[in-house]
């Protein structure tokens, strides 16, 4: 794969690499560890320099021994996790599969009920609405006119002028 | 990291052992008591835990992007100190009963600690990551937020400060 990957480097550029990752070519780049260390076999100047990286590394790794994983703290994290916000976890990725559930999720029992009582709203309105155009009067052919009985149903004006109906309640139960 | 964000507790067990030990370290060298060190540790996996779902959103691998949680828990945490507390030399010189090389090596790793709790912030930082944690170079520079040049710029200047106080220890 780095036969593959390498890159052309120059002797200058594998000093580099020594004074920046250190000696073990496992901590060069990729795409350049096949040349520099073709380039530190035929040369004994980066060699050495290999070596006094090496020096350094050796004590850097001294310095960074260590301890095996603690399993009680392993223990503490996993049994003191707050509830993950599973809204907030599936919101970018899973969003519309939360978005179909929520519809499906209110399709169930909570939607009958909705749904019965948009129906039955819906019911009581066309009869209304039937009641009310039987109660229309036959004789309005313009609009001036349908405006104005409009009026007198909403605001319950009533035009006794030249209608026969009896203008009070006793009236009407023959009682005046 | 698909399972963590569905809450399987298992597969992020599983995380948590993996990195647990190197990250902890990695705080080490900052916060500079052990305790402080874990509750950072503690703080970025319950970060990992939370936002589990938006990890491939950020373009890193895991690994970089714990430590990328791991290492701005840390700075916020030394800019409430101040002073900065100094590191902890992790090695107890207890016995006197030693063994001339385990004393010799726990020497060395106390100068080499206390070389490096020295180095400016960056460098230590670049040199923890490739170093000690084994990030590569692209995934360090991402954890830092710098490009590859600028990384290798802080490693040769924190390498080349621990050889010469190094060299200057064994001259005294």
């Amino acid at each position: 794969m780095n036969s593959k990957m390498a890159k052309l480097i120059s002797p200058e550029r594998v000093v580099e690499l020594l004074e920046c990752y250190g000696a073990n070519p496992e901590a060069w780049p990729d795409d350049e560890r096949t040349t520099a260390l073709a380039l530190i076999q035929h040369s004994t100047e980066l060699q050495n320099l290999q070596r006094e990286a090496g020096q350094l590394d050796k004590f850097l790794t001294n310095a960074g021994m260590q301890e095996p994983a603690d399993l009680e703290l392993v223990s503490r994290i996993v049994n003191n996790l707050p509830v993950q916000d599973k809204a907030k976890n599936s919101g970018k990725r899973h969003g519309s599969t939360v978005a179909k559930r929520s519809l499906f999720e209110f399709s169930g029992w909570t939607g009958m009920l909705a749904a019965s009582v948009a129906v039955f709203v819906i019911t009581l309105s066309i009869t209304d609405l039937h009641q009310s155009s039987s109660l229309q009067p036959q004789s309005i052919e313009s609009q001036a006119e349908l405006d104005y009985w409009m009026w007198q149903q909403v605001t319950g004006e009533a035009d006794n002028d030249d209608d026969e109906e009896p203008a009070t309640v006793l009236a009407l139960f023959g009682l005046e | 990291m698909m399972a963590v964000a569905q809450g399987d507790k298992g597969a992020f067990t599983e995380i948590v052992t993996r990195h647990l030990t190197p990250l902890v370290h990695f705080a080490l060298r900052y916060v500079g008591r052990r305790p402080d060190a874990e509750d950072v540790a503690q703080e970025a996996f319950i970060r990992l835990w939370n936002h589990a779902s938006s990890w491939q959103d950020q373009g890193f691998s895991l690994r970089s992007w714990i430590y990328r949680i791991a290492y701005n828990l840390c700075i916020d945490e030394l800019r409430k100190r101040k002073p900065v507390t100094p590191v902890e030399d992790e090695v107890s010189l207890t016995s006197g009963e030693q063994p001339d090389a385990e004393l010799y090596r726990s020497q060395q790793q106390t100068r080499v600690s206390a070389a490096l709790g020295e180095l400016p912030e960056r460098q230590r930082t670049a040199l923890m990551l490739c170093v000690y944690q084994g990030l590569s170079n692209q995934d360090a520079a991402a954890v830092m937020e710098i490009n590859v040049e600028a990384l290798e710029s802080l490693l040769a200047r924190a390498r080349r400060t621990l050889r010469n106080k190094m060299v200057e220890t064994d001259n005294e």
